[in-house]
């Protein structure tokens, strides 16, 4: 298999959505931070794939699943996939409805020392008796009540994911073809 | 840690209410249908911003998690309100006359 930019990109998605489809499964991984840190490396992946000409490297930045959701009833194949074929309107609704989960999503990546993320420690300062009291939290053992996976709007967000692949799956069959 | 829940319809009572109060003016119906093993919280939503579906309805499961203080299998769909009548339950649901509306309650 010859690779480029947007398919290599894609590949690597895929792995680890399937990653991240697949640890549910057992019950001593089944951790939410373990989950949450393949979903955001997969729709990174995934939104930086499918914008991508296949010639050139996508950004060097974590910010682009936000921006791939706000442009996804471009993307034909993809609105194919989801069910949406000749209803943009009811896509662009339908993808507005998943823009504050997808928002969430992409901020779990690790930029700084004071942002929630499932790969690394953080700290948040509170000023206690007039003093500044720093809190480490370690993303294994938070709870991730941000991350409420019995919401509409992850489900939502999942359907939409799985539409997503479903599409790259058959570009990455044709292409191999 | 906040104390888990212990029924099935305490569970469903309270992600209907929730998500309700999450997505307002999108969800209109949260329907529950019964899990014979009582293991499983079994949900439908109707959202008029769903994506469309084929027949029969599929679900999202939900395994439960030790940080979360609902310990059942929550299985989850949204789907259009105008598919509820031509969409059969996931497979092993039973059908509609077996759900139970749990919002509007």
């Amino acid at each position: 298999m010859n690779w480029n930019w947007r398919t290599g990109l894609l590949a690597q998605a895929q792995a680890d959505y399937r990653m991240f489809l697949k640890l549910k499964d057992f019950s001593e991984l089944n951790k939410q931070s373990y989950r949450l840190h393949f979903l955001q490396m997969a729709t990174e992946k995934l939104a930086k794939g499918l914008m991508s000409n296949g010639l050139t490297p996508a950004p060097q930045t974590h910010k682009a699943f936000q921006k791939f959701v706000q442009k996804a009833h471009r993307h034909e194949r993809v609105r194919k996939s989801c069910g949406f074929k000749n209803d943009i309107k009811g896509f662009i609704n339908y993808l507005r409805s998943i823009q504050n989960i997808a928002q969430f999503i992409e901020n779990l990546a690790p930029a700084g020392l004071e942002t929630p993320n499932p790969e690394y420690p953080w700290e948040k300062r509170k000023l206690v008796n007039n003093s500044i009291k720093i809190e480490v939290y370690v993303p294994y053992t938070y709870a991730w009540p941000e991350w409420d996976v019995h919401l509409p709007e992850i489900v939502k967000l999942l359907e939409f994911l799985k539409c997503c692949f479903k599409a790259v799956d058959q570009e990455l069959v044709e292409i191999s073809i | 840690m906040t104390e888990k829940f212990t029924t099935i319809d305490q569970v469903a009572n309270y992600l209907a209410k929730n998500h309700v109060e999450n997505e307002p003016g999108l969800i209109s119906e949260v329907w529950l249908f019964p899990d014979k093993n009582k293991k499983e919280v079994r949900l439908i939503e109707l959202d008029r911003t769903a994506m469309p579906h084929d027949n029969p309805i599929a679900a999202f499961g939900f395994p439960p998690f030790s940080e979360s203080k609902i310990p059942f299998h929550v299985s989850l769909a949204v789907i259009r309100p105008e598919e509820k009548d031509r969409l059969d339950p996931p497979v092993g649901w039973g059908n509609w006359n077996q759900a139970k509306k749990v919002w509007p309650s």
